[in-house]
């Protein structure tokens, strides 16, 4: 009863840039042979050789980060998946008991593995035919919180207007991911041009936005049907479980080890979640809600999800944090409310729990 | 010395399902039928419930939980949720938290275990009241909060019922139409209500049934799920063994079910046939759930104190989470370590989901609390009053341009003039249905709804049988599918018996769900006294103050035929765009009124108000002196005749008299009242209500505190009596005698 309740967060493409160079190498440097990490990794390239892919641990080598090479799904999603669930391998049994798993748009993949819902080498398949699928349209992020990460109501109607008023006019244009403090936007190339010349420009850290996320297709929209009717068709001999540890999908759906019906799991991941809107923040939500953990462990690669992480802690107003300065108080603290494996303070920081 | 039986009863489970043997036996075919994955789902939500049980508990002792009625033993009504629909509309009684869990897996993204931890903190961000009441209620999950408790909520559930069973004749009317302006409804919709076996003996609950069969006899569609949850027993009194089925099992136009609430599977199965009956026959059904009571009353109860500690153990020895778990393992479907564990998982969740419960707002101040109560918004309300039906539609419902109401060549009295007010009205918006005892054909007792009958049709203009409280609730449960009821009371004094329908429930609606629901409604009431027809008080009862306690309604009186017609107008639009309820007192003495001072004058008859012509809520209508005005009369209603008529004959004597007809009586403008007492030389107040709880004590009440110091103050007002038969009524009420010597009282005190 004691134990410390961790909630794992599985990051989305985009996870993966310049400064993870070297991600796999670090992590392998650190793990035992014949540990999990390893087996999960030698699995992954197996199965890329039988497949033609180029190997994630040379592309991991690379002296360069090439976005030709590494953004492209085949590549990007498989890293992602690959970081993600050799991260999760490593957390010491005392850092606490594992009570929940989610993920951010393609972090949903990694989720149904770490939750024990697929095994590895099926998730692996899953998240590589379904990053392989032909790219269709693009995705742009764009905030609605202020400065302080706390919510705009304004500004988050403003957004949405623009995107209705345009679906009004015909644009092809969709909310794909309700990140925390930002929206992810998708839809074809005029739709997305459309939206950049009516979204007010904002610079915001090292960002002026709106901008459009390289090598992302219009994912999470109807645009990409085609992406879920290649995955029903090869995918269909997946052995779907019941996950042996809760999930909640981006639909703000829990998933029960005990009574959770492997039908509606298949059919959320390979339907609903290709072409409805992903909605990240009220995932986080229901996680924080219903499953009440302690710890939020943000898994590898990068860190960047943990902004939109503080941001939906302080729209909830999470342990009384209602701004990013309250955000950064408790991180400073001796109970830090989220830890980011990306982060080698952090990493190490969970390592010694 | 209470003995806390909620420790006892947890470890009891405890030690049985650590005691079952793991080895699965055959499932029987009773359990076969029952789906896998379902079956365990219900029985997560059964922990759920008890586990928040037992926190509500540890909550109240540590001064931070507020409610502790907990559901265990009826763990059992998980299992209808899983049978009912999500579109199915749900009045819940208290007993119901492994309903709600199971129903919010229908619903991804309801956080119903936090949820009811804020909802038992009182915190502000309940998402079911705002911290106002611990109820069972979502929007989002169509399940309205019950402030009742007992039954009082089985009235809309019928009404309810009866608006979904109506709306197939309503889209079949109104394709001939325009487009309807309601929400369809998911096809097969049903209502559904739960209450206990001792409130099955709530008059409300008889009433109710008694209508559902009332319909079903003449083969209305009633698609209407009662559910009896029968722990046999209502706080400390038994039901007598055998009672509910021996009033129920064989009803004619009642079908009952019955089921084991302690065992799932049975449970499961029989609400499923239970609600598919419903579903497919849209007839209405009783399912009686036998279950057990755990825990006591509530918290507070010492059930030693009625029952015998082996009568309290019999009960534990029947609990259905041990039931349920020794059914799932011996399915097959988990193993005891397994539940063992998930509970210890539950309870952690709760410990720690009560603990950020505790730290989110409280409402901390009486605006605040106050604030989901009266909503208005002017703009919204003055825009659909100054609106109208097209003038093409008009035309075609009155029969030509020249027979337009507001072409007559003469000024009709207000019955005339309202029943054109209500075509009108009727034409404008479609979602209004209008029904009362004589009503239809007939045309109501004072013929004020004459022809709507014809002009609008069955669909929206119906008779309904003898019971206030049923034609309430058919308000209340027709407003929450989207209509805005025009209920008919035929006579003040009947109201008073059904009045818990608006006071407990319609108007404090939006106040308890936080705003998430209203029920709009305009109740007319043909009131007061006065008139030469009926005799007797039950015709001229004159005492309403019992409405007037009522937080957030608004009551109009109109003394004149166009007032009522621009009151109506106004009173529509605020249930429109406000979502408010109105009770519009019609006073029936004026109804065929035509004349002022002389018979023959026509001067109490006007012409009809052209359409988009409103009165805004609050305003009067002020009737200036022919000379110096000397004093003030305020008034309301047939006050107003009497005082003009007085007025007239102290003209005649130099003194110049002002009378203010108030029109709006609740909210009372202390605006127009301080307003009138400012410029007043003297003031009389003339109330025709009894003295005794009348609108004059309010206005003196306000007079005195806030008005203008040595106003001379007096008040005219009906004696604290009910009213006898014949001229002895004269006796007892307001004459214009009274208000003459009234008059002279208060100028008495001027000098």
């Amino acid at each position: 009863m004691t134990s410390r309740r961790l909630l794992l967060i599985a990051p989305g493409r985009g996870s993966y840039a310049a400064d993870e160079l070297g991600f796999l190498a670090r992590r392998l440097e650190m793990a035992e042979p014949g540990s999990t990490a390893a087996r999960w990794i030698e699995s992954v390239e197996e199965d890329r050789r039988a497949w033609g892919r180029v190997s994630l641990v040379d592309l991991d080598a690379a002296p360069r980060f090439s976005p030709a090479k590494h953004l492209p799904g085949p590549n990007a999603g498989p890293m992602i998946f690959l970081c993600s669930a050799v991260d999760q391998s490593l957390i010491p049994d005392s850092a606490g008991k594992t009570v929940g798993v989610i993920g951010n748009s393609m972090g949903w993949y990694t989720a149904l593995a770490l939750g024990g819902a697929l095994d590895f080498r099926d998730a692996h398949r899953l998240v590589d035919t379904m990053a392989s699928a032909p790219p269709v349209g693009g995705q742009l992020i764009v905030p609605w919180v202020n400065g302080e990460w706390c919510p705009d109501a304004d500004e988050e109607a403003r957004i949405l207007g623009t995107v209705s008023e345009l679906q009004r006019r015909g644009a092809r244009v969709w909310v794909s991911i309700r990140l925390g403090g930002y929206f992810v936007l998708a839809g074809d190339e005029s739709g997305l041009t459309a939206l950049e010349e009516r979204l007010p420009k904002r610079k915001v850290g090292r960002h002026t936005y709106p901008f459009r996320l390289a090598f992302h297709a219009a994912f999470h929209t109807p645009l990409v049907k085609e992406a879920s009717e290649r995955g029903l068709e090869a995918l269909s001999d997946l052995a779907w479980r019941r996950p042996r540890i809760p999930l909640v999908d981006g639909q703000g759906r829990l998933y029960s080890p005990f009574s959770t019906s492997v039908d509606l799991l298949e059919d959320y991941t390979l339907v609903d979640q290709v072409l409805s809107t992903f909605d990240f923040t009220l995932a986080l939500r229901m996680a924080l809600r219903e499953l009440q953990p302690d710890l939020l462990v943000l898994l590898g690669p990068g860190a960047t999800l943990g902004g939109a992480i503080a941001q939906v802690l302080i729209q909830e107003h999470w342990r009384g944090i209602r701004s990013k300065s309250d955000f950064q108080a408790i991180q400073g603290s001796e109970e830090p409310v989220l830890l980011s494996m990306g982060r080698a303070d952090q990493f190490d920081r969970l390592m010694g729990l | 010395m209470a003995v806390s039986r909620h420790h006892i009863i947890e470890k009891k489970f405890l030690e049985a399902v650590a005691a079952m043997e793991e080895i699965p036996v055959t499932p029987t075919a009773r359990v076969m039928s029952l789906d896998r994955d379902l079956g365990v789902e219900i029985f997560e939500s059964q922990l759920t419930s008890r586990v928040i049980d037992l926190e509500a508990r540890a909550m109240k002792a540590r001064d931070e939980g507020y409610y502790t009625i907990g559901s265990a033993g009826h763990e059992g009504n998980a299992c209808v949720a899983a049978a009912l629909a999500p579109d199915d509309i749900c009045f819940l009684h208290y007993r119901s938290g492994a309903f709600m869990m199971q129903r919010a897996k229908a619903f991804p993204g309801v956080s119903q275990v936090f949820d009811t931890l804020l909802s038992l903190s009182a915190s502000a961000e309940d998402p079911a009241s705002g911290g106002r009441h611990k109820v069972w209620g979502s929007r989002r999950m169509n399940v309205p909060p019950q402030t009742s408790t007992i039954a009082s909520h089985l009235p809309k559930a019928v009404g309810a019922a009866f608006a979904i069973g109506r709306r197939p004749i309503l889209d079949l009317a109104s394709l001939v139409d325009e487009e309807s302006s309601l929400a369809p409804l998911s096809e097969g919709m049903i209502a559904m209500a739960s209450l206990g076996d001792a409130s099955m003996n709530h008059s409300t609950a008889l009433g109710a049934i008694n209508a559902a069969s009332w319909a079903t006899h003449q083969r209305l569609p009633m698609p209407l799920l009662l559910v009896c949850e029968d722990n046999q027993v209502g706080i400390s009194v038994k039901t007598p063994t055998g009672w509910i089925e021996s009033q129920y099992a064989s009803r004619r136009n009642l079908s009952y079910f019955r089921a084991d609430g302690l065992d799932l599977a049975n449970a499961y199965t029989v609400a499923r046939s239970a609600v598919d009956f419903v579903r497919e026959r849209r007839r209405p059904a009783l399912l009686h759930l036998k279950m057990v009571r755990l825990m006591g009353h509530a918290g507070s109860d010492v059930e030693l104190t009625y029952r015998t500690e082996e009568e309290i153990e019999v009960v534990e020895s029947r609990d259905p989470l041990v039931q349920s778990a020794r059914l799932v393992v011996r399915s097959g479907w988990m193993r005891p370590r397994e539940i063992l564990d998930l509970y210890d998982e539950l309870k952690a969740r709760a410990a720690r989901g009560a603990a950020e419960a505790r730290r989110r707002p409280k409402l901390v101040t009486a605006e605040e609390v106050m604030a989901p109560l009266a909503p208005f918004d002017a703009d919204a309300v003055a825009a659909v009053a100054s609106s109208a039906a097209s003038p093409e539609r008009r035309v075609r419902l009155f029969g030509g341009d020249a027979r337009l109401p507001e072409r007559s060549a003469r000024p009709r009295h207000m019955a005339m003039l309202l029943n054109w007010g209500l075509h009108d009205i009727m034409a404008q918006h479609d979602e209004v249905i209008l029904f009362g005892e004589d009503v239809a054909k007939k045309g109501g007792v004072y013929h004020v709804t004459h022809n709507l009958y014809e002009k609008f049709g069955l669909a929206r203009v119906f008779n309904t049988l003898l019971d206030e409280q049923t034609i309430l609730g058919v308000a209340i449960g027709a407003a929450h599918l989207g209509h805005i009821p025009c209920p008919e009371i035929q006579y003040l004094a009947y109201l008073v018996h059904a009045v818990d329908q608006i006071r407990g429930e319609a108007a404090s609606l939006q106040f308890f769900s936080n705003m998430a629901f209203q029920n709009p409604m305009v109740v007319r009431v043909a009131s007061l006294a006065y008139q030469r027809g009926f005799g007797g008080h039950f015709h001229n009862d004159n005492g309403f103050g019992f409405l007037r306690e009522i937080p957030g309604l608004i009551l109009a009186c109109p003394s004149r035929g166009d007032d009522a017609v621009g009151m109506l107008r106004t009173a529509f639009a605020a249930a429109k765009a406000s979502g408010r309820v109105v009770v519009f007192m019609e006073p029936i003495a004026l109804y065929m009124t035509k004349d002022l001072h002389e018979a023959g004058d026509g001067q109490w008859s006007f012409a009809y108000p052209e359409p988009g012509r409103y009165v805004p809520v609050g305003e009067p209508r002020v009737y200036e002196a022919e000379t110096e005005e000397a004093l003030t009369i305020m008034t309301y209603g047939n006050g107003v005749r009497m005082s003009l008529r007085v007025a007239r004959r102290l003209a005649a004597d130099g003194v110049g008299v002002r009378v203010v007809d108030l029109r709006w009586l609740l909210p009372l403008s202390r605006e127009v009242v301080l307003g009138e007492a400012a410029r007043a030389r003297a003031l009389l107040v003339v109330d025709e209500g009894r003295e005794t709880g009348g609108v004059g004590e309010e206005i003196l009440a306000v007079v005195a505190e806030y008005g203008p110091a040595g106003l001379p103050v007096a008040r005219v007002a009906g004696r604290d009596s009910f009213i006898p038969l014949a001229e002895a009524a004269n006796l007892v009420l307001v004459s214009e005698e009274q208000i003459a010597e009234g008059v002279r009282r208060v100028l008495e005190k001027k000098r």
